[in-house]
């Protein structure tokens, strides 16, 4: 997930430097995090660096009549500055100003506001505006400003402009730009069971797990085991692109980071879907486990996983992957339920495969296991 | 040694992060930084000439004065 998140730190970034993405993707390989604090200071010296000139605008528009005011900002200023501006001016008066404004100016420098620095404006704006901003901002995909605003939007509005988005793949594509993990939790929480499960079917049937295990990451602990099990309940075929996805998109370690926090049963019946049978998706659960460093994650889940899934990732790792054998080996430690389970496999192997298991394997468990069978 | 006026008061930690950068990456990122200075403030000089136009009259002198000092 970290490709994810560093995706829309890019795209802020990019935005408020005023330029295109491509100038900025070279720092892909910085975290989200990292991108966040250089993105947030570079936007507090713009503001800085100017604050005397947005204060003037600012001053301007409180003795100058409301109607020339408006005309100013929409004619001269232009959505730009006049999103900073904003945030220099006191709210009240924004918001009187900004019911001379249209909806599509508004949108516009809604693109250009911190949210942040607007809350006291945002929190006093007129929840009809804030929704027919929504469906404007919305018709033009401006997800990642839509995110920001979620941030900092009073329960109301954000409830109200929730209503208003109809379409489960759009709260998706805007929830992973939400920066609070608390209001994914009041969003979560307000839509209901049903517009949930839309959620997940919307992620199934346009490829939006990426964006679906991302949200589910950032969110709290009861919100998130809620979720997760919610999609772990549908139907194959939902699972199945879950399983597709995973392997495309290298979410193996955020979905082992949430199967931590999940019942074993959840992780049992995904595990059980047919795409695991596919030697293209084992070879992504080994090659993520190898690149990621995820034993420890992997070792917990074998029981869930069951014996006839284990048996197949000693398959797939003794034809293609072999020294993954020997890592697991090293690894694998003295729990009975995973060394159960890894026996049970070893039963179920060809004898051309096992033998193929103790040739790779040194002196560990497996090794040991495999002594033993057959 | 005059001051780049499009250079920007960038604060401590974000400096850290772009001294931490490999020169080549820092150097670009500086660049951004200064062109979206620069481009801010060609933007609020042309919007403060254009505002003083579109004011009336009998704010006109006090416009200036905010501004200009």
């Amino acid at each position: 997930m970290r490709d994810a998140a560093t995706r829309a730190e890019l795209v802020k970034l990019a935005r408020i430097l005023d330029t295109d993405l491509d100038n900025v993707e070279y720092l892909a390989y910085m975290e989200a995090s990292r991108l966040r604090a250089l993105r947030e200071g570079i936007t507090d010296a713009l503001f800085e660096k100017f604050r005397s000139s947005f204060a003037g605008f600012a001053r301007l528009s409180s003795f100058l009549p409301l109607a020339i005011s408006a005309r100013i900002s929409q004619r001269v200023l232009g959505p730009t500055l006049s999103g900073r501006i904003a945030g220099e001016m006191p709210a009240a008066r924004a918001i009187e100003m900004a019911a001379k404004l249209s909806d599509s100016f508004l949108a516009e420098t809604c693109l250009q506001l911190d949210p942040v620095r607007a809350r006291p404006i945002i929190a006093g704006f007129p929840v009809d505006r804030a929704v027919a901003i929504t469906h404007i901002l919305l018709e033009r995909g401006e997800y990642i400003t839509m995110g920001r605003f979620v941030d900092v939007l009073p329960r109301e509005t954000l409830f109200a402009a929730t209503d208003a988005i109809r379409n489960e793949a759009d709260l998706l594509q805007i929830s992973f730009f939400v920066e609070s993990s608390e209001r994914l939790d009041q969003v979560i929480e307000y839509l209901g069971i049903q517009r949930r499960e839309a959620v997940i079917q919307a992620a199934a049937t346009q490829d939006l797990w990426p964006e679906v295990i991302g949200t589910l990451l950032r969110i709290g602990l009861k919100a998130r085991v809620a979720l997760a099990e919610l999609a772990l309940a549908q139907n194959a075929a939902t699972l199945d692109s879950l399983i597709r996805a995973a392997a495309a998109n290298d979410l193996w370690p955020a979905l082992l980071q949430l199967a931590g926090d999940l019942p074993g049963n959840a992780i049992a019946s995904l595990s059980q879907q047919p795409a695991f049978d596919e030697s293209a998706v084992v070879r992504s659960v080994i090659d993520s486990v190898v690149a990621n460093d995820l034993w420890s994650a992997l070792r917990s889940q074998l029981a869930s996983m069951g014996p006839a899934r284990c048996a197949r990732l000693l398959e797939v790792a003794c034809a293609e992957r072999a020294p993954f054998i020997a890592e697991l080996d090293a690894r694998l430690d003295n729990t009975p339920a995973p060394l159960e389970t890894l026996k049970t496999a070893l039963e179920s192997l060809m004898p051309s495969t096992l033998a193929k298991v103790r040739a790779a394997c040194n002196h560990g468990h497996l090794a040991t296991l495999a002594e033993q069978t057959g | 040694m005059s001051q780049d006026p499009d250079s920007l008061p960038i604060d401590s930690r974000t400096r850290a992060i772009i001294d931490g950068m490999p020169p080549e990456d820092k150097q670009q990122i500086e660049q951004l930084m200064t062109r979206a200075a620069r481009g801010q403030r060609q933007m609020l000089e042309n919007a403060l000439e254009d505002a003083v136009r579109m004011v009336p009259a009998p704010f006109r002198k006090r416009v200036q004065k905010m501004f200009l000092g």
